[in-house]
């Protein structure tokens, strides 16, 4: 009897061990900060991922990105941290050299996806030293967005404005504050929205080769001519953060907003009559905004080499064009390819293709550098509110930054 | 406060706090008169100018959703676990800790006591990285343990008994101790019921603060399932997006429990202390 | 066995001691001798081989004039938060001591900002203050004032941030004046009122006496807390604009997770330790004393 009874249990424990063994799926953890509306976007594709196939599971643990910055970074140095993650491009820098990040060259070099169909602008971001560290996961524009009601009571052409002259003009003509704004420029905490404005002028703050423009002639200019819109005009209020300037835009008070995507289903919703176009050019031509939340592979997960081809697959699967279809109908960002412009349902979205086109000239703020989050909060923002709020003039404050800038980089 | 009777001045004293209080009671209650009407508001009618407090239509549209939209129930589980775990816990331990400073002797008392109160004048900001390397090396990451036990005592609760515990006559203890009664027995049975009003607050306190911690339980979890409520709410904030409707309703939701433990202990801050002891 | 009488009353005083000398040994002491560790080197999570560096990080503090800007913000704070908002407490907790019928919906209705998280309060008034589509901006405008913008103004966002925090924290501070007031003693009243005392006179001679151990725990209290705040900054104003209401522990933030040099971060906090250490124990030895 009692034989018996062991060979049975010997028996189901090699079955248990036999099933767990055949059914050993990859399983891999995936933190990023989409919280808000694109959270659900985000949840059905990678749920989509997983029925797809039985091999890998992505299992994600989504944060606002304040507190995920936070967490992350000790998280992969102590060893608990995920498989993948996702974040925007400037922080690759700091992550590949804390060393907890994996190069991922042959994800690039293998034949997973097909990789020149990517933007490049997007791809050439997650370089760092050299290498690839970082695989596109969203791109982004920002544009012009407009409110045509407002252009119709200021006595306004539709056609919004195409350069800085006729920029200043309208905005002019559309500011009565504070009844109504102009513009809704945001200073800080906020998708940078200022830079644009420099770098129309040929100016900017640090190029990614190191080159500090923060004082140059070209960026002076730029600042004074805007200054003295927001601080003798009126054309904006000051010291909006990114939330603000959006509930300015969307509850009307604003007439003009340059902002990203992830706008559009919130003014819609409530009932702006609206349109998007690309930013007025200055002098030194068309130039926007680009930004690209990058999907990075952590150094321990790079070294396994069953995670490893199992992210891969996923980078891989997240890029194709159907999925890249459905992020951009779903969130109202345009696709991180350059082949779907022509796509029928792409085509006959009201916002995708726009900010899709602009992708060309779109630059990226900050980038390749480890020092980007303290540039921004004691350098650029600092020199930019000393501005506006009229505690220095625009010479003195830029110098002044580009002497710190100098020091920082150094 | 003693009733001394002086007639009509006595109403209109009464009239007057009665004034007083109302008006303070608007202030305090304006913002959670905004944050109640933004739940109930069409997403659309948040951000308005001219800004409106009433809806123009009520709808439960964000009560509904958030049980889709997040997983509340299991983050509703999760801080309830949590927020009494540590408070039944502390309240024990702080207490101990109260009586000793309060009341026995041993050397080096006063000292000690301002070692404790030193943990509370150190920001998270620092000690997260080391205590968060901690417990990894413990395998307590993602645990009702590393939530819990950290927490198990906190300085706030034992400076606060100890004041309430110095301020009970010590007659009474002494002539329990001429009867031979043991430190434990007088701790356990004449202190501590004599003690229900500060217990009760501190019961509130501690269960309020971690019913409402955001960044611990975060630090200390690596998966959703483990997630406590404000967690959960700050899915709802995007850096330019925030979903209001949303997010208000998981607040209001959330404010329940707090408010029903609340007003439960209520009775207790009512309750005078029966001091027949004294009198007899 | 003869064990004397005076080491088994200390023995048993390090047995109730020892639950939370043993939790706060752990979990919080190593942390802060973590944290006092790294003052003296350049530790931080990117170099994780960090040198000794004696008092760099000490006399770089000296220097560091955002650091005492930051200082003189959380002076600032604490100033308007801690003697008005234990004033405001005291008074409206001896309003709600009356028994008047329904006087506790007033106790329930102030302590309601205390449950609430002070994130979502934080992002609550952010709204009502915003000078544009905020409530409180519209309607000031009936009543003739315009406003540039609290949160926005350097000059004014401080005391918005004040006004909240003293808004936030009135219910916390009642309830534990609450809970002393109600251990007052009857009989202590009615022995002033027999020898003709007068409510003043009862209010300073019984009433504030009874209280002082509540009264110091509260000023202790709000005063470290003061010194920390940090949420209600941090969702508001991100110590801006122009630094104005950038605190000691907003900066600590700062280094600790914008720039990561953690070692830097703890110099900082290891210097706001020593002083809150200091103005707490002047504040014990004033306030402190026994009174039975």
């Amino acid at each position: 009897m009692r034989k018996r009874v062991f060979i049975a249990l010997a028996l189901v424990l090699i079955l248990i061990m036999g099933t767990t063994c055949v059914s050993a799926k990859t399983v891999l953890t995936f933190w990023n900060g989409y919280t808000g509306p694109d959270r659900a976007v985000l949840e059905s594709l990678v749920a989509e991922f997983n029925e797809s196939q039985s091999e890998i599971e992505i299992v994600m643990d989504i944060q606002p990105w304040d507190s995920l910055f936070q967490k992350l970074l000790p998280s992969l140095v102590i060893g608990s941290g995920p498989d993948i993650a996702a974040f925007a491009s400037e922080n690759i820098p700091q992550y590949a050299a804390a060393g907890v990040l994996s190069p991922v060259d042959d994800f690039y070099a293998g034949d997973y996806l097909d990789v020149d169909k990517l933007v490049p602008a997007a791809v050439e971001n997650g370089i760092f030293d050299g290498k690839h560290y970082g695989v596109p996961m969203d791109f982004a524009t920002l544009l012009m967005y407009y409110n045509k009601d407002h252009f119709a009571a200021a006595g306004l052409p539709e056609e919004p404005p195409k350069n800085w002259d006729e920029f200043k003009e309208y905005l002019l003509k559309l500011t009565n504050a504070p009844e109504q704004y102009g513009l809704a420029i945001a200073v800080k905490e906020t998708i940078p929205m200022w830079p644009i404005l420099l770098w129309g002028n040929g100016g900017g703050i640090l190029t990614r080769d190191g080159e500090v423009l923060i004082d140059s002639a070209e960026t002076k200019e730029a600042m004074k001519f805007w200054a003295d819109l927001v601080m003798n005009h009126k054309v904006s209020p000051i010291g909006l953060t990114g939330a603000e300037a959006d509930k300015l835009f969307q509850s009307g008070k604003a007439s003009i907003e340059i902002v990203g995507p992830w706008m559009t289903n919130g003014f819609t919703e409530a009932g702006l009559n609206y349109d998007v176009a690309p930013v007025p050019e200055g002098p030194a031509g068309p130039v926007t905004l680009g930004t690209s939340v990058n999907l990075v592979l952590s150094k321990q997960a790079g070294e396994d080499s069953q995670k490893r081809e199992a992210a891969f697959k996923f980078y891989a699967f997240w890029n194709s064009p159907e999925t890249q279809v459905k992020w951009a109908l779903g969130s109202g960002f345009p696709p991180t390819r350059t082949d779907l412009l022509d796509h029928p349902e792409i085509v006959e979205h009201p916002w995708v293709p726009k900010f899709a086109a602009v992708a060309p000239y779109a630059q990226f703020y900050l980038q390749g550098t480890e020092k980007f989050r303290e540039i921004e909060t004691s350098i650029f923002v600092p020199a930019l509110e000393a501005i506006l709020y009229g505690v220095q003039d625009v010479d003195t404050a830029l110098d002044e930054a580009g002497v710190k800038l100098r020091q920082l980089v150094k | 406060m003693v009733k001394v009777n002086y007639g009509s001045s006595r109403s209109i004293m009464r009239i007057t706090l009665i004034v007083f209080l109302s008006f303070l009671a608007v202030f305090m209650l304006f913002p959670f008169i905004w944050l109640l009407m933004t739940s109930i508001k069409p997403e659309a009618e948040i951000v308005t100018y001219p800004p409106k407090l009433w809806p123009t239509r009520i709808t439960f549209k964000a009560y509904v959703d958030i049980w889709k939209a997040i997983p509340f129930a299991r983050f509703f589980v999760n801080t309830v676990v949590f927020a009494c775990g540590v408070t039944i816990i502390s309240l024990l331990f702080d207490s101990f800790s109260a009586y000793a400073f309060a009341r026995l002797s041993f050397p080096g008392r006063d000292i000690l006591f301002l070692v404790i109160l030193i943990t509370l004048m150190i920001p998270f900001q620092v000690t997260m990285v080391p205590l968060f390397a901690l417990l990894h090396k413990l395998g307590w990451l993602n645990t009702y343990a590393a939530l819990i036990i950290p927490r198990a005592s906190n300085a706030f609760g034992i400076f606060l008994l100890r004041q309430f515990f110095k301020g009970i006559p010590i007659e009474l203890e002494d002539s329990a101790f001429v009867d031979g009664a043991s430190t434990w027995c007088i701790y356990w049975k004449i202190i501590m019921p004599l003690s229900k009003p500060a217990l009760a607050t501190l019961t509130i306190f501690h269960f309020m603060y971690n019913w409402n911690d955001f960044l611990w339980p975060l630090i200390m979890t690596t998966s959703m399932n483990m997630r406590t409520l404000p967690t959960g709410l700050a899915l709802f904030m995007g850096k330019h997006v925030v979903e209001y409707a949303l997010l208000m309703a998981g607040v209001v939701l959330s404010l329940i429990p707090i408010t029903a433990a609340y007003l439960s202990a209520q009775k207790y801050f009512v309750q005078g202390i029966a001091m027949t002891g004294l009198k007899g | 066995m003869n064990i004397s009488i005076s080491s088994r009353k200390k023995a048993v005083a390090y047995l109730f001691l020892a639950p939370s000398l043993i939790v706060f040994g752990v979990f919080v002491f190593y942390p802060i001798g973590f944290a006092l560790w790294a003052s003296f080197t350049d530790w931080s999570l990117i170099n994780q081989s960090p040198n000794f560096l004696q008092w760099a990080n000490y006399s770089r503090l000296l220097a560091d004039s955002r650091f005492w800007n930051a200082v003189k913000n959380t002076l600032y704070y604490t100033l308007g938060v801690v003697p008005v908002g234990t004033v405001i407490s005291l008074c409206v907790a001896i309003a709600v001591n009356q028994r008047i019928r329904g006087i506790e919906i007033f106790r329930t209705i102030y302590f309601l900002p205390v449950i609430t998280s002070t994130a979502i309060i934080a992002i609550v008034w952010t709204f009502l203050f915003d000078p544009d589509i905020g409530l409180l901006a519209y309607y000031l405008k009936f009543l003739g004032f315009t406003t540039q913008g609290w949160l926005r103004d350097p000059n004014y966002a401080m005391p918005a941030v004040i006004l909240v925090s003293i808004w936030k924290n009135m219910g916390f501070n009642m309830v534990i004046f609450l809970a002393g007031l109600q251990s007052i003693s009857e009989s202590l009243y009615e022995a002033a009122s027999i020898d003709g005392a007068n409510s003043w006179h009862s209010f300073w001679y019984v009433t504030l006496p009874q209280l002082r151990p509540t009264l110091t725990f509260v000023i202790v209290m709000s005063m470290i807390s003061s010194f920390q705040v940090f949420d209600q900054v941090y969702v508001m104003t991100r110590g801006g604009p122009l630094f104005r209401t950038e605190t000691v522990v907003q900066y600590i933030y700062h280094h600790g997770f914008e720039t990561f040099q953690m070692s830097y971060a703890s110099t900082v906090a290891i210097a706001l330790l020593l002083v809150v250490l200091i103005l707490t124990i002047l504040q014990l030895r004033v306030l402190d004393r026994d009174i039975n």
